[in-house]
């Protein structure tokens, strides 16, 4: 049976000495795909660790494939295919070698899809595991992730560091996954375009605190960039969910994060003109989101 | 295009060099790939340098029982929505006859795979479609171009549109009707 969440998080937090996870609440719809954005230490990779039952929260409830983390972990991991920057394989080893064994350990593992991987990766079985570049580590790393056809795919920083080519491989064979409804995947990016173009919801995670996590059309519907050319001493009218405003003589930038025909409409005045009414990419939203809360606490 | 149209010579091409901007080179098959279940191919891939990451534009054909349907071009650098792309997109082949009334479209699973975007995308995009009359969905089933499509009415309210962006264009640089006039008729010759 279909569980409707494959991950839930309900106020998991951690402590460690210079960071802290902040009662994080969580919730990845089984058949999606989950896009989670954040700086460098911002909590991704905590909060991912936790998902897969390496790192124990100090507190909150941690749902995976139905188990409860970290307690159930063994049962949850069956399910799950993870890949991270630190994993590491045998490096005297090559990539067959690293097949059969998890060949050996899982029943789910599927040969000529694996063939079908290494093919279109461009690697080669016999490959030592120190000859290879960083791309195809990660690559490496994604074959053995996907070849065993896991319900749950984690993926920490997938396409970091790799070359466009690579990174475009990587985002196809991710897109591949989703024709099956029951799979769903979560990975982690600082290239906010692979989330933007993927993902299905997006997280926003800052300071170990999550911002917001959102459906990502609706996201990208709400956000705009409004620039108003005004008379000097224009009195600016209430624009709902204004989130940045900038005057630079009588140029005035504004973003909000509830746009709706209201909005133009509502700054209509015959001292303003419209100039601009601009979509936001995610990775804009994010910025002005992460400045705006920086502003707010000081 | 025609060269590209039979699956079978579609062979995989070294990757473009970043900042390679050219349309027409981009359409000699990157990197084709049969998919098993509706037959969609890429043909090509534009990578241009962005101000922080190089962003991607990608072609793509859609092939259905073998035969060329239609193409789509997405761009993330785009002013339009990811979805509204693809809105616009299947609406023109509608118009165009490129997909018939009353025939099947790939599954919203299917397309966001192919296309590779998110499954959010498409579903926001066949909904719009459904909005507009253009599409029909039954749930569990699939999509189907509408059947009852006034396809006259469309294309002559399409052709409108682009008329009267050009009558616009036209009075703003201040060319006379019969100017105008003229100039449709000598396309029309060619």
């Amino acid at each position: 049976m279909a569980i409707e969440n494959a991950i839930e998080c309900a106020q998991v937090s951690k402590q460690y000495s210079n960071f802290h996870l902040d009662h994080l609440d969580l919730n990845v719809p089984t058949g999606s795909i989950m896009g989670f954005v954040g700086p460098n230490g911002a909590g991704k990779s905590t909060t991912l660790r936790i998902i897969m039952g390496l790192v124990h929260q100090d507190s909150g409830e941690v749902t995976v494939l139905g188990n409860v983390m970290p307690d159930q972990q063994i049962a949850a991991k069956w399910g799950i295919g993870y890949v991270s920057e630190d994993m590491r394989l045998y490096p005297g080893q090559d990539i067959a070698f690293h097949m059969s064994f998890l060949r050996s350990v899982y029943p789910t593992w599927d040969d000529t899809y694996a063939a079908i991987l290494l093919k279109r990766f461009g690697l080669v079985a016999e490959q030592k595991i120190k000859g290879l570049s960083h791309g195809q580590r990660v690559k490496a790393c994604l074959l053995m992730a996907l070849a065993r056809h896991p319900r749950l795919l984690i993926l920490d920083e997938p396409t970091t560091g790799l070359d466009p080519l690579a990174r475009q491989e990587i985002l196809e064979e991710m897109s591949a996954v989703i024709v099956e409804e029951d799979r769903t995947i979560l990975f982690s990016s600082h290239n906010t375009q692979d989330i933007e173009q993927l993902s299905d919801q997006i997280a926003f995670i800052h300071d170990g605190s999550l911002l917001f996590t959102r459906d990502k059309e609706d996201l990208l519907d709400a956000w705009r960039r409004i620039r108003l050319q005004t008379a000097e001493n224009f009195d600016m009218p209430n624009v709902p969910g204004l989130v940045d405003l900038q005057r630079n003589g009588r140029v005035t930038t504004l973003v909000t994060n509830q746009y709706s025909q209201d909005v133009e409409s509502g700054l209509k005045h015959e001292s303003a003109t419209l100039l601009a009414v601009e979509r936001m990419t995610v990775e804009e939203i994010f910025l002005t989101s992460v400045m705006a809360k920086k502003e707010l606490a000081q | 295009m025609n060269d590209i149209c039979n699956p079978d010579a579609l062979e995989r091409l070294p990757p473009p060099d970043i900042g390679q901007t050219e349309c027409h080179d981009a359409l000699k098959c990157l990197s084709c790939k049969a998919r098993d279940k509706t037959g969609l191919y890429m043909v090509g891939q534009i990578i241009t340098r962005g101000e922080l990451t190089p962003s991607v534009l990608t072609v793509y054909t859609v092939y259905m029982n073998g035969d060329f349907n239609w193409k789509f071009v997405l761009s993330q650098t785009d002013e339009r929505a990811m979805y509204q792309q693809i809105v616009d997109h299947i609406h023109q082949h509608v118009i165009l006859g490129d997909l018939a009334e009353g025939s099947k479209l790939p599954s919203m699973r299917e397309l966001a795979s192919m296309l590779k975007v998110s499954l959010i995308t498409i579903k926001r995009a066949y909904l719009e479609l459904e909005r507009a009359g253009t599409i029909v969905t039954q749930h569990g089933k699939g999509s189907w171009v509408a059947g009852d499509l006034d396809l006259g009415r469309l294309r002559q309210e399409e052709l409108e549109t682009q008329v009267k962006f050009v009558a616009e264009l036209a009075t703003e640089m201040k060319i006379s009707a019969v100017e105008l006039t003229a100039m449709i008729e000598k396309h029309l010759k060619d």
